[in-house]
């Protein structure tokens, strides 16, 4: 009898356990939070710069354009304008400016034209009075200013504007580094958010300072996240599991004639050298050197090339990757490694030459090889769209390229899938004889492309000992940092892609919770920056529990439906209260009783 | 089991628990992010690698000296009974403590890229019994039916 009832209490204490976990909660009615980029419909490389920014720092994003799905200011966090792009806010723009600004909203103004809005409303919404606007050599203007830094400024519009109660977040300097104007400014407006103006078009003229090619990016994101401090922001991270940032090492332009002894020893240590550290490596590989001029033609599965193929299993086997750099390298007479290939005298090679040429080098280094190549690299990056839809129809998934960009860049399929990812150079090169002070300088480009999350990819010929001494404490400066991703171009470029899918589909609404929606990813990793003033205490991935999150952040499982939605929750869940500690206790002491029973009956103590 | 062979099987069960418990979260992890954590799915939300191979292995080891008696065809009943209920026991204990060690290394010894690093046990993460907050710690529920028979048992053992 008393067996009977220690079952059944046991058997409650269960029961009430389970049911008491699986109770309902209440949902709560949410806001949503985006950007709106306010540019003209016309493709100019500022505009694909912030949409690129926007796409890879993980920013939900809409153009905004008059006649366009309608345009409402209050579904907007950040409304970022151009001057092109006044028309869309409808026949009056300063007044809708000065609407926006009463509601609250933050707005970043990005180059000349600020001139069209009235002087009361530019003191209003930035703090700031309209001086004049002319190109920067008319008012000496040589560099822009700010954290420190100087950066050139060429020869582009800048507007000259006076504060009214703005704060100088950067200044124009003269060749002699004397102050001219602000640069940049920030105004926290009466509406209560903040109008940030850029005096020159800061989304232009990247990669083009050669001391500092991402100031201009680095600047803007910074603008970017300051407009957005004090609102609630959810962002999907550009790499897997929180990483900062992500470094590649590509060894360049090796071909079947890469037999010298000196270099393979020093390609050797420095897959050592990478190894050691869990790096791999990404070779950029020519699949035949030809010198027509010495009737020469070497194929990388010939006899002479076995000790090139030897360090290339050695790359492969310490996680590396193959990039296909093109088929020859060269054209006409000259010897592969000097000249473009598909770009022949201003002549751009017709679709079906480019589609065979590559097509032969892609068979080649499978023949060689014995592994397909998912990544091109045209040779000196010089490719038409004729290239792309090439490599495309071949299999080829990633795009080295060099878009004066720190971010991913995307091509999308007929069905507007991301199709091809492009993975920008941002590092450049280790040219012969360099000198220690290069090492200088890209560890300060490293720096700064970690501090907004930009990609880290240096490319190495491995001329001599110096290259290889640079190469290696520039990864290993990099990986101090600490946080750096070191995924090869195939695993970057695989989870870029994946990525691009559930970003597709990226929107937030939030109100006491946080709502992400997503597509489908089938990559672990994907990682939501939530910028908020309240702790994450609960996340729910698809209705189920999900316990990867910080503070701050989520890590996200593989996310299997076309649409997913993640449940962000600051406050305690009703429904995941733990048990308390009666329920506890009881079952302990049920357990306990039955047990010892037991266990004194099976030791035969009385 | 005899006297000395108790003891002997205890502390096999719990070196055992402890070096499944560090191997699990140090070495079975991707990029840094422990495999338990990313891999949330499973049979009673338990991680797959746990049901095959290692509970089955710390089943053996706990079961052995039950294994070795049935080996050398010892065949007396009562002292086989004695044998098992102490297996059971063990094998309860070496399961509680793979557990509980691992979360004591996540939130006292954590991996530098663990996003739980410094956490202990979630109520998200817990098995379908749930966790019960004694004391303001949290505990899996299940622990509360673990420890009780493994105590009884060993005191039952004690006294007999």
């Amino acid at each position: 009898m008393l067996i009977a009832f220690e079952c059944a209490l046991f058997l409650s204490t269960l029961a009430s356990t389970i049911v008491l976990r699986a109770q309902g909660q209440e949902r709560v009615k949410a806001a949503s939070f985006r950007i709106g980029v306010v540019a003209d419909e016309e493709p100019k490389e500022g505009l694909t710069h912030v949409t690129d920014l926007l796409v890879h720092l993980g920013y939900p994003y809409d153009l905004v354009r008059a006649g366009g799905q309608g345009f409402e200011p209050s579904m907007y966090s950040l409304l970022i304008i151009y001057e092109s792009g006044l028309h869309n806010l409808g026949e009056n723009p300063t007044s809708t400016i000065l609407t926006l600004a009463e509601e609250g909203a933050n707005l970043l103004w990005i180059g000349p034209g600020v001139g069209q809005v009235d002087q009361e409303t530019l003191a209003r919404v930035f703090g700031l009075n309209f001086t004049s606007q002319a190109f920067a050599e008319s008012y000496r203007v040589a560099y822009a200013s700010s954290s420190s830094s100087n950066a050139k400024v060429f020869r582009e519009t800048v507007t000259n504007v006076e504060l009214a109660g703005a704060k100088a977040e950067g200044y124009f300097l003269d060749s002699s580094f004397r102050r001219v104007c602000p640069s940049e400014t920030y105004f926290r407006h009466e509406g209560g958010g903040i109008g940030f103006f850029f005096a020159y078009d800061v989304s232009s003229w990247w990669n083009v300072d050669l001391e500092l090619p991402w100031y201009r990016p680095a600047r803007l994101v910074s603008a970017i996240r300051l407009a957005l401090s004090s609102t609630t922001v959810a962002t999907l991270r550009p790499y897997p599991r929180n990483l900062a940032s992500a470094f590649i090492c590509r060894i360049e332009d090796v071909d079947p004639l890469h037999t010298n002894v000196e270099w393979l020893s020093r390609a050797s240590r420095y897959v050592q050298a990478h190894a050691a550290r869990n790096v791999p490596l990404s070779v950029a590989l020519i699949p035949v050197h030809v010198n027509p001029r010495d009737g020469i033609e070497i194929r990388l599965s010939s006899d002479s090339a076995q000790p090139v193929r030897d360090w290339l299993y050695n790359v492969i086997r310490s996680r590396g990757a193959i990039i296909q750099h093109g088929y020859t390298h060269q054209h006409g007479s000259q010897q592969t490694g000097v000249g473009t290939e598909f770009l022949v005298d201003g002549e751009w090679m017709s679709y079906d030459d480019q589609t065979k040429r590559i097509s032969a080098g892609k068979e080649e280094i499978e023949r060689a090889l014995g592994t397909t190549a998912l990544a091109f690299e045209a040779p000196h990056y010089k490719l038409n769209d004729n290239t792309l839809r090439a490599i495309e129809r071949l299999g080829f998934k990633y795009l080295l390229d060099d878009p004066d960009s720190p971010f991913y860049g995307f091509r999308f399929s007929d069905a507007d899938d991301p199709s091809l990812v492009a993975v920008p150079e941002t590092l450049g090169y280790i040219p012969l004889g360099s000198s220690p002070g290069l090492e200088d300088k890209l560890k300060k480009i490293v720096d700064q492309l970690i501090e907004f999350q930009g990609i880290l990819l240096l490319y190495n010929h491995l001329y001599d000992d110096e290259a290889f001494t640079i190469g290696v404490r520039t990864m290993e400066h990099a990986l101090r940092k600490g946080n750096i991703w070191t995924p090869n171009i195939n695993e970057m470029g695989g989870f870029a892609l994946e990525r691009a899918k559930a970003y597709r589909r990226f929107s937030v609404t939030y109100n006491s919770e946080i709502t992400v929606t997503l597509g489908s990813c089938t990559v672990k990793g994907l990682t939501l920056s939530v910028n908020s003033q309240e702790k994450i205490s609960w996340v729910k991935v698809n209705g189920k529990d999900w316990p990867v999150f910080n503070v701050d952040f989520v890590i996200l499982p593989e996310l299997p439906d076309a649409s997913n939605t993640v449940l962000i929750g600051f406050k305690e869940q009703p429904s995941l209260q733990s048990l308390s500690a009666l329920w506890g206790l009881s079952l302990l002491g049920v357990t306990s009783c039955m047990a010892f029973r037991f266990a004194k009956k099976a030791f035969g103590v009385d | 089991m005899r006297k000395k062979e108790f003891p002997r099987n205890l502390i096999l069960c719990s070196a055992l628990a402890f070096f499944f418990s560090y191997l699990e979260y140090y070495y079975v992890a991707l990029d840094g992010i422990p495999y338990r954590e990313m891999y949330q799915v499973g049979f009673l939300r338990t991680p797959p690698y746990v049901l095959f191979p290692l509970a089955p292995a710390l089943a053996v080891v706990a079961f052995s000296p039950l294994l070795d008696d049935l080996m050398l065809r010892r065949f007396d009943w009562s002292e086989k009974n004695r044998t098992l209920v102490l297996a059971c026991a063990n094998f309860l204990w070496a399961l509680t403590l793979y557990d509980t060690l691992y979360y004591v290394f996540r939130s006292m010894f954590p991996l530098p890229t663990d996003p739980l690093g410094g956490v202990w046990i979630r109520r998200e993460e817990a098995s379908i019994m749930g966790v019960v907050n004694l004391l303001g710690v949290l505990w899996p529920t299940w622990y509360f039916a673990t420890l009780p028979i493994v105590i009884s048992v060993y005191v039952a053992y004690y006294i007999s």
